[in-house]
């Protein structure tokens, strides 16, 4: 059995449980306190023939490894959280208040923009409503035809059954 | 046999998992001091006596870290 004393102030108890984790497989591992600010980490082999320098200095290494990831997951955790947030709904509201700011005045219509097409001296607003009216009467009467054709079969079978009976 | 787990690492939703976990293995007892989790265990096969504290006390390290 092995046993390392680790300080506190260097690798946090996060950092060492972390480390720990990826050991826990293969070798039996207990925690306990040495002094204040420092903690033991026992390592005892599963396997009687196993190199317990080599696991000791994996573990140290490991050590590392963890702590400058929970340092790094530390630093980048406000990043994290507003990429995560406008990929939910802060986009959204972007959208939102963009939209009805209007600054640089987009959603504005042409028309209501430039005041000499509001008035329309050519008449081609006028036109273009009147065929629009036309093309609705036309489908109006398309469908009245396409009805027309349609045979009511409600109708076929009373005058069959009716038909049946005078048979 | 008797196992002391310092409160500094280990907590209790933990140590009480671990025991759920483990209790019809053997007979298991929990009290605790100022900085310990005291864990005695009793009445355990002698099959498993070799390996059961130390299994024990990976399978408590995994649920503390958990609970973290």
């Amino acid at each position: 059995m092995e046993t390392i004393i680790l300080d506190t102030n260097i690798y946090s108890l996060r950092s060492i449980l972390s480390a720990t984790f990826v050991f826990l497989d293969d070798y039996y591992i207990f925690l306990d306190q040495a002094e204040e600010g420092k903690i033991a980490v026992q390592i005892k082999s599963k396997e009687k023939e196993a190199d317990l320098k080599k696991a000791v200095d994996d573990f140290k290494n490991e050590l590392i490894n963890t702590s400058l990831r929970l340092k790094i997951s530390k630093e980048n955790k406000k990043i994290r959280e507003a990429i995560v947030s406008s990929a939910l709904y802060g986009r959204v509201e972007e959208l939102k208040t963009r939209h009805t700011a209007d600054p640089e005045g987009i959603c504005i219509k042409w028309e209501e923009a430039n005041n000499k097409a509001s008035k329309d001296s050519q008449r081609i607003c006028e036109s273009r409503n009147n065929n629009r009216f036309e093309n609705i009467t036309h489908r109006g009467f398309n469908r009245s035809c396409v009805n027309a054709q349609k045979p009511n079969y409600t109708k076929m079978f009373k005058s069959k059954e009716n038909g049946d009976k005078s048979q | 046999m008797e196992i002391k787990a310092n409160k500094k690492i280990y907590n209790k939703k933990g140590v009480e998992k671990t025991i759920e976990a483990y209790e019809h293995l053997g007979r298991i007892g929990l009290s605790e001091d100022k900085n310990y989790f005291i864990i005695r265990i009793e009445n355990v096969n002698e099959e498993i006596k070799k390996v059961f504290k130390d299994e024990f006390c990976n399978y408590l390290l995994f649920e503390s870290s958990k609970c973290l």
